[in-house]
């Protein structure tokens, strides 16, 4: 045999391998292509609804016409709507109910409890079963804690409302006013964790109920395939938790290869303005820093500080145009 | 070893090896850049009208003059979407009835009405009266689409290959979203 003979053989072994190595590199290359094209579309739309949220909640502030109800509303038609026109299926029932069937559940966090807007089943006017989106009541971010039987209802600032099981009694405040009772209170960084535990467990387990139920629900909007409980990583929720804003899950739009797609989205509106930042006078330098920064409650502690020096600041601007300095520690 | 047939298919491999292959290849990337560049644009494009709330006949020109340097043949279509909310009437009898609800309805102005304005046929005004400037109100939608028309050449020549005949667009871009504007 000769060497070119070799050579046409070697092409013709190896050619097919190459060639389907290449298809699926390339399926590969467009799946990934639709996938970063569908999170750019829900980003988007979950942004674009938390601005219109965050707009009508300022009216709402200034006149009587617009009810918290009608807000959340509003943002959730802006969701859709933004939705529907990303994949072009506006007026098309179709492919709206399509496009709805990839959003099993928006849930909005607001400053004491969330709501959920799914899919349930009711009774219509005429008798019939309807299956539609609706809202759920809205609930208290709650936690018990277990070696004192207290149960606590958390905020998305640092009030919470203690219920005292063993006499009933219920009391509202500042977390530092139940650290007597609940030693996590003690600090900051220990109310935190339990008020984040506390959070995430109560609106995990609110959205697995609503995802088991749509499941129910789903192979009737186009869906074939079963939701899966979303993971929502600690760090998101940490994001989601300093100001008011919207969750919102997608599941199920159509990929090339893979596993199926699913991501969440969280949009914060900056509805919640609550002074973040103390300034505060200490051997004669002005710093401004965090609430809870580490340096100020050191030095706060010390005997030669000036506790009638401290103010607090909405935002850094406010705290330098007033001639204070950033806290080299916390880094505001 | 020095049958034709091994001749025959040696001659076929080499053309496939020394031409095609590297034509395909070559002009493979040329179509992955060129959706790069489709892609940015008609972001960048998307995203200044939505943050100025306005598409002035330049913006546009740019958007297509950058376009057409991939050298494909492209579509453009524009969607703006003018939201209004309206109040529910029910008719009861001859009086029409508050209901106390509102809806919202949405408008596409299609891609001839944003001409229209920013190209109009008689000789108007320059380029820089605003009067050629297309304005939204914020909280509109503005979706600009991007998709080639005719064949990329890789696709024409994958075509002729596998004698096929590629009917949808391979290079498609859809952007888009909330006018967050009004800066006019």
């Amino acid at each position: 045999m000769k060497l070119t003979s070799f050579a046409i053989l070697f092409v013709i072994i190896i050619g097919p391998f190459l060639c389907i190595s290449g298809i699926q590199a390339r399926i590969m290359h467009k799946d990934q292509e639709l996938r970063a094209y569908y999170d750019q579309v829900l980003d988007n739309a979950v942004q674009d609804a938390v601005f219109i949220l965050a707009r009508h909640r300022r009216l709402m502030s200034g006149d009587g016409r617009y009810t918290l109800q009608n807000t959340r509303e509003i943002a959730v038609s802006h969701l859709l709507d933004s939705l529907f026109f990303s994949f072009g299926v506006y007026g098309d029932e179709t492919g709206m109910i399509r496009v709805k069937g990839c959003v099993p559940v928006v849930i909005f966090l607001e400053h004491d409890g969330y709501l959920a807007y799914a899919l349930n089943q009711y009774e219509g006017p005429d008798g019939y079963t309807i299956i539609d989106y609706c809202w759920y009541p809205k609930k208290p971010y709650s936690g018990s804690i277990e070696p004192g039987g207290y149960y606590v209802s958390y905020t998305l600032d640092d009030t919470v409302t203690v219920y005292d099981v063993s006499n009933g009694q219920e009391a509202e405040g500042p977390f530092s006013d139940f650290a007597a009772m609940i030693p996590q209170f003690q600090t900051w960084k220990g109310f935190e964790t339990a008020r984040l535990a506390a959070v995430s467990q109560s609106v995990e387990k609110d959205l697995a109920s609503h995802i088991a139920r749509f499941n129910s629900f789903s192979s009737r909007m186009g869906v074939t395939h079963t939701f899966r409980f979303p993971r929502i990583e600690d760090a998101d929720w940490i994001r989601a938790l300093t100001d008011e804003g919207m969750l919102v899950f997608a599941q199920g739009f159509p990929v090339l290869t893979g596993s199926y797609y699913e991501s969440n989205a969280f949009g914060g509106a900056r509805i919640l303005k609550r002074p973040e930042l103390v300034g505060y006078e200490h051997e004669g330098k002005l710093t401004y820093c965090k609430k809870y920064c580490d340096h100020y409650l050191y030095i706060s502690g010390l005997p030669g500080f000036l506790h009638e020096s401290v103010v607090s600041f909405t935002d850094a601007r406010d705290a330098a145009s007033q001639g204070y300095y950033p806290c080299d520690v916390c880094r505001p | 070893m020095d049958s034709p047939v091994w001749k025959i298919l040696g001659f076929f491999l080499a053309a496939v090896l020394l031409f095609l292959v590297p034509v395909m290849n070559m002009l493979e990337r040329q179509e992955s850049a060129a959706y790069t560049v489709v892609l940015a644009e008609t972001n960048r494009f998307a995203d200044s009208a939505r943050d100025a709330g306005y598409i002035t006949p330049n913006m546009y020109s740019e958007f297509v003059r950058r376009l057409n340097a991939t050298g494909c043949i492209f579509e453009i279509r524009i969607e703006h979407v003018k939201s209004t909310i309206s109040p529910v009437y029910r008719q009861n009898g001859s009086v029409l009835e508050f209901t106390g609800e509102y809806e919202i309805s949405r408008i596409v102005q299609d891609q001839d009405a944003i001409m229209s304005v920013l190209f109009p046929d008689i000789p108007g005004p320059d380029v820089f009266d605003r009067a050629r400037r297309y304005e939204m109100k914020a909280g509109d939608l503005l979706f600009v689409e991007v998709k080639n028309i005719g064949k990329t050449m890789v696709t024409a020549l994958r075509d002729m290959i596998l004698f096929s005949d590629t009917q949808y667009p391979t290079l498609f871009v859809r952007v888009g979203g909330l006018v967050r504007n009004e800066a006019y």
